[in-house]
């Protein structure tokens, strides 16, 4: 029996004298970019840091006195602060479609850089029309449900398989409510997730709101479908969010956008 | 209080003869008055009938009784049920009387008949069947001895058992096997030696008035072979149960088994994953073993038999998996005419049926159902999650139908002596349905309006699996077992909006929106085993098998974009072989093995040399081992979505994204074992390589983004001791289990460290303590566990998106860095058993989980809220009572 316990002792120590070498890795310092930068518009990109686990930090968000530069064949554009976090080309050059364009900055000792390739414009943005009437119709009314109108069908090229996001923008100073919608309405403005595909239709259940719209359509990169395709909230999944930036956090990217204009009448 | 026992029994030892008789054979036909011990003595000097008694409580009870040529037996039948004693006939032939409530005393039903006069053969052979005495159903793997000898075999599947070398025809048999009273046949020369038929009665039956011969109480047996225990599910309705008796849950009251995962009922052996657990029942593989968000398991007690599990270190006979491997063999059906019974419970009812058609043919039918009780609701609110209900038209819609049921059949046939064939079915299926059909506004249904929208929020997931079987025994040395299985297991989750809308002017508006899943395994099987003793020194077990596996995965979004379409098929063809060597005079067991599988889909060989060995120091301690190499071609991937109720997929290895897993493993350990208590330790080390991960995190490439490159490839070390001291036997019994352990995985996408694996317990402990009272059966059971490795935020950012919005981000600090709180638990339960009617035996079970309703710790949520990332704790069940009150014709 003692010859047992002694064993059993042996076991136990040997199994527990190796060392520790687990990963203690802290990322916690690291900046947060936010860039979508645009063939022919000047470059803005935002930089910040993160907010900390489980402690208050009032303290503001935004990393200023950086000195961040857009490189692009050789050529070097630093940025300019025009706000706290925010920094933009000096207007002297736009990026170009096509082209690949890299960002780099310097922060707490480690060479922050990303890279981003513009896409091309999207191709052939039609909208079946220009206007949709919606009636309003309100509980008690006995007017029932409305006459549906023909939804306005938003089509484009996309023979290359790209990914699209259609972003509506309700640009009325002070926008009209559809149907009273209780007390928390959906605010006038909303964008599809990005998929592949060419069309997307925009029917009396996609409005809330009366007036103008702006539909943008952006060709977007795959960077940023992955990173909007994935947040996680919870500790049995939580891992590194997607992230194209080196020594930082966030999205430096490239979006092809095209514009057009609903009318949304009574 | 031993020695004065002892001394009643000897006091009124009035031995006229140790012959055992029939007591109905003694015709009483006289008054009788005096009290109980005088009368006993006047019976006992007439008809030479020895009574074991306490003097002291016979001695006030007074008996006046005239029998007319009654039988013995009779008589002190209506006597003792006067007197609330009872009486049982010991294999000496003497007749005890006790208590209503007491147990027989071990030390009296002890055999001590054995044949007198001169052995006629030495090192014979002796064949036969085991079955139960009161079914007449075949046992398996019930363990055959001969004390004092070295020789020792355990029956097979079907009940057959050859053993060789017994010393002498004159020698003793002891039968024992898990749940049963055990047997002790005496040879004699004139004894057949083939064909055997031994019964054995089920031990658990407190209601038995006479003839209690002998008790083992344990619920699991454990040392008989390498990290193996085995099971009686007859015996699992005095554990606390929450609605179901569950062959699973009862495993993970052992060590080596974490017990702390209330949301799956998968086996986590030795700091493995429930997917490299085989699961086989009656022979075919069950890939999903939960019903219910997982926190029942998917087998029926009602229809199993027999539960092996092996921890590790199970030998070549069965191979595809790296953990561990639970063998169920489902119950064949009464032999003896029809039953049937049943339970009912706050989650679920429960039935079998079991009818023989003449001498060779048995059925089993059993099945159960959930309803929606209290119970149920709670489960599933759990479960499911809040975050579901929560959509736009929860508010007119109502909560539709969610349930599982499970259903088991077998036929068995035995046309003759040597053949068994049977064919076995199960199918099983768990329906979460969380969808609502929102209603339209009264006020808008009068209008003309046609509103037809469906909100679906369901998860479907099953296995259908059937196997036919032949069982042979060629010869008394040899046995072969063929088997053609198939299995079936779906998974589909389909959360979408779909329906239409009809306007006053008969416009018609359809949607479609939303996710489907859909995960589809078939796996068909043959496998062939053979068993051939060649001497009682060797036995040689060999086989072949072959399984298709056919899996499909798919991930569609919006009905029209498929996101993810694997299809792969496979085939895993092999042969194996087991040499059984018993050495220096027994003591030493040693069994090498080698399996060998060709797998297609890599287009590759593996081997897989295995190695146990036992060695009895003395003949209550011993020693064990055991080194082996194990593959697995089939795995599950867990698509982490918590919300979602089933959250896995299997797919086949292919070695490209995808690698064959492969684990080397040692166990080391050793075991003191008497009549009462076992004192076990084992060790284990494994080196897992090949282990795969998936991650939402896919990587894009230029315009497509590839989700098959979502799996990452890693490695891991799991290695710890489990400790049992188990009492085996007694009014109390039970055991402590205590495991130190640890996973660590390294995938180099987190990094080049190490990090615990999600399912890592540094410390398990479990106490099970089964007390018997009277007609009471009460339990408590104990469970301490670690906290489970998470990995915490080390901070939160918000992005701005191109439409303007902002979405929470989490940045991570070390995967797996920090550990929730420690688990722990303490369930009771008390059962009372009684006659329902005249002789139907009836319980009524009363459980209460998690007593002291601890919150435990399930998983954390993380949000952002005024410049800090907040975390909350989403945590497992509470208090929650349970009453199951279960019946049965015999």
């Amino acid at each position: 029996m003692k010859q047992l316990l002694f064993m059993l002792v042996l076991l136990c120590a040997l199994s527990a004298c190796e060392k520790e070498t687990l990963d203690k890795s802290n990322t916690a310092s690291l900046p947060v970019v936010s860039a979508y930068l645009q063939a022919g518009q000047t470059p803005l990109v935002k930089i910040s840091r993160q907010v900390p686990y489980g402690a208050e930090d009032n303290s503001s968000l935004l990393i200023d006195g950086l000195a961040p530069v857009i490189e692009n064949k050789g050529q070097s554009y630093p940025l300019t602060q025009n706000a706290d976090g925010y920094y933009a080309g000096d207007g002297t050059w736009k990026p170009q479609a096509g082209e690949t364009y890299r960002l780099s900055f310097s922060y707490k000792g480690l060479t922050v850089s990303a890279e981003t390739l513009i896409p091309a414009p999207p191709l052939k943005f039609k909208a079946s029309a220009s206007s949709i009437k919606i009636v309003s119709f309100s509980p008690g009314s006995g007017s029932g449900i409305p006459t549906f109108p023909d939804p306005i069908k938003l089509t484009w090229d996309n023979e290359e398989g790209d990914y699209f996001q259609v972003g509506v923008q309700n640009i009325e100073a002070d926008p009209v409510k559809i149907n009273d919608t209780g007390d928390n309405p959906p605010g006038p403005n909303f964008s599809t997730s990005p998929e592949q595909t060419n069309e997307y239709e925009l029917g009396f259940m996609s409005f809330t709101y009366y007036g103008t719209h702006r539909i943008v359509l952006y060709r977007v990169n795959t960077e940023y479908v992955t990173l909007t395709k994935n947040s996680t909230d919870n500790s049995q999944n939580l891992s590194a969010p997607y992230t194209n930036v080196t020594n930082g956090l966030g999205i430096f990217t490239g979006v092809g956008a095209d514009t057009l204009f609903v009318e949304v009448t009574k | 209080m031993k020695k004065i026992l002892l001394a009643l029994l000897l006091i009124p030892a009035l031995a006229y003869s140790v012959r055992a008789q029939d007591l109905s054979t003694i015709k009483l036909d006289k008054l009788y008055n005096g009290w109980f011990n005088e009368v006993l003595d006047n019976i006992g000097k007439e008809y030479g009938v020895k009574f074991v008694y306490d003097v002291e409580k016979l001695s006030r009870l007074a008996i006046t009784e005239r029998p007319f040529k009654q039988g013995l037996d009779e008589f002190l039948t209506s006597v003792c049920a006067t007197h609330k004693m009872k009486y049982y006939q010991a294999t000496d032939g003497s007749v005890h009387i006790i208590g209503r409530f007491e147990n027989p005393d071990a030390a009296v039903t002890a055999k001590v008949k054995t044949y007198t006069g001169g052995a006629k053969r030495k090192n014979i052979t002796i064949s036969g069947k085991i079955t139960d005495k009161l079914s007449g159903e075949a046992l398996p793997f019930v363990g055959v001895r001969v004390p004092g000898s070295g020789a020792g075999v355990n029956s097979n599947v079907d009940g057959y058992f050859t053993l060789l070398d017994v010393p002498t025809d004159t020698s003793t048999l002891v039968f024992n096997y898990l749940g049963y009273e055990p047997v002790t046949i005496f040879l004699t020369p004139d004894m057949r030696t083939s064909g055997l038929q031994v019964e054995m009665s089920p031990a658990s039956s407190q209601l038995d008035e006479v003839t209690i011969t002998g008790e083992r109480a344990d619920l699991m047996q454990t040392n008989d072979e390498i990290s193996m225990i085995k099971m009686t599910p007859a015996k699992l309705a005095s554990l606390p149960s929450l609605g179901e008796r569950d062959i699973f849950r009862s495993f993970q009251l052992m060590p080596g088994i974490s017990a702390a995962n209330e949301h799956t009922s998968g086996l986590y052996v030795r700091g493995g994953t429930p997917d490299q657990a085989l699961t086989l029942f009656d022979g075919f593989t069950v890939y999903n073993v939960d019903h219910l968000f997982g926190f029942y398991s998917a087998f029926n007690a009602n229809a199993v038999k027999d539960v092996q599990l092996f921890k590790g270190a199970f030998d070549s006979k069965y191979g595809g998996r790296l953990s561990s491997v639970a063998e169920i063999t489902g119950k064949d059906g009464n032999t003896r005419g029809f039953n049937m019974g049943g339970d009912v419970s706050l989650l679920s009812a429960n039935i079998f049926l079991e009818q023989p058609f003449g001498d060779k043919l048995t059925t089993i039918v059993s099945a159960r159902r959930s309803w929606k009780g209290p119970l149920y609701n709670k489960i599933f609110d759990r479960f499911s999650g809040e975050k579901q209900s929560s959509n736009a038209f929860s508010q007119f819609g109502t909560k539709v139908s969610s349930y599982f049921y499970d259903l088991n059949a077998k036929a068995t046939w035995k046309p003759t002596t040597k053949d068994v064939f049977s064919l076995s079915f199960y199918n099983g299926a768990d329906k979460l349905d969380n969808s609502v059909k929102p209603q339209l506004p009264s006020f808008l249904q009068d209008q003309g309006t046609d509103f037809n929208i469906n909100i679906t929020d369901l998860t479907n997931w099953g296995n259908t699996g059937t196997s036919l079987k032949w069982g042979r025994q060629w010869t008394d040395k040899f046995y072969g077992n063929t088997l053609v299985s198939y299995s079936n297991y779906y998974s589909k989750r389909d959360r979408s909006v779909d329906g239409s809308i009809t306007d006053a002017d008969g416009n018609k508006q359809t949607i479609k929106r939303g996710t489907l899943e859909n995960n589809n395994l078939k796996d068909f099987s043959a496998k062939t085993d053979y068993e051939l003793k060649i001497s009682s020194k060797q036995q040689l077990e060999f086989g072949a098998f072959i399984t298709h596996n056919d899996i499909a995965y798919t991930y569609a979004q919006d009905d029209t974009s498929t996101i993810i379409d694997r299809h792969t098929k496979g085939n895993i063809t092999g042969v194996y072989l087991n040499d059984k060597l018993h050495l220096f005079k027994d003591k030493l067991t040693f069994t090498p093995g080698v399996r060998y599988t060709y797998f297609d889909e890599t287009g590759k060989s593996y081997y897989e040399p295995r190695v146990n060995a036992q060695f009895h120091i003395t003949p209550q301690i011993k020693v064990k081992g055991s080194a082996g190499r194990y593959y697995q071609f089939a795995k599950r991937v867990i698509r982490e979505d918590i919300l979602a109720g089933s959250r896995d997929f299997w797919v086949l290895a292919d070695d490209k994204r995808l690698p064959v897993s492969r684990n080397d493993q040692f166990v080391f350990g050793a075991a003191y074992e008497n009549d009462k208590w076992l004192f076990d330790a084992e060790a284990y080390h494994k080196k897992l390589t090949g282990l795969s991960e998936y991650s939402l995190r896919f990587t894009p490439s230029f315009r497509q983004i590839s989700y098959d490159e979502a799996f990452y490839q890693g490695r891991g070390i799991a290695r710890g001791i489990d400790f049992l001291v188990q009492k085996k036997y007694g009014k109390w019994n039970g055991w402590i289990g205590y495991t130190i352990g640890e996973v660590r995985n390294n995938f180099p996408v987190y990094g080049k460290s190490d990090f615990y694996a999600a399912n890592d317990v540094t410390h398990e402990l479990k106490i099970v303590n089964l007390y018997k009272w009277r007609r009471w059966d009460f339990s408590a059971t104990w469970i301490y566990a670690s906290g489970k490795p998470y990995t915490a935020p080390s901070g939160g950012f918000q992005l701005d998106l191109l439409n303007g919005e902002t979405t929470d981000y989490l940045n991570v600090s070390s995967k797996n860095g920090l550990r929730l709180p420690a688990y722990n638990r303490l369930d009771i339960a008390a059962t009372y058993h009684f006659l329902f009617g005249e002789s139907a035996p009836a319980s009524i079970s009363f459980s209460l989980f998690n007593v002291y309703n601890r919150r435990n710790v399930w998983y954390k949520t993380y949000e952002i809220v005024s410049n800090q990332v907040v975390g909350t704790d989403v945590n497992y069940l509470g208090i929650t009572p349970n009453i199951t009150f279960s019946l049965k014709l015999k």
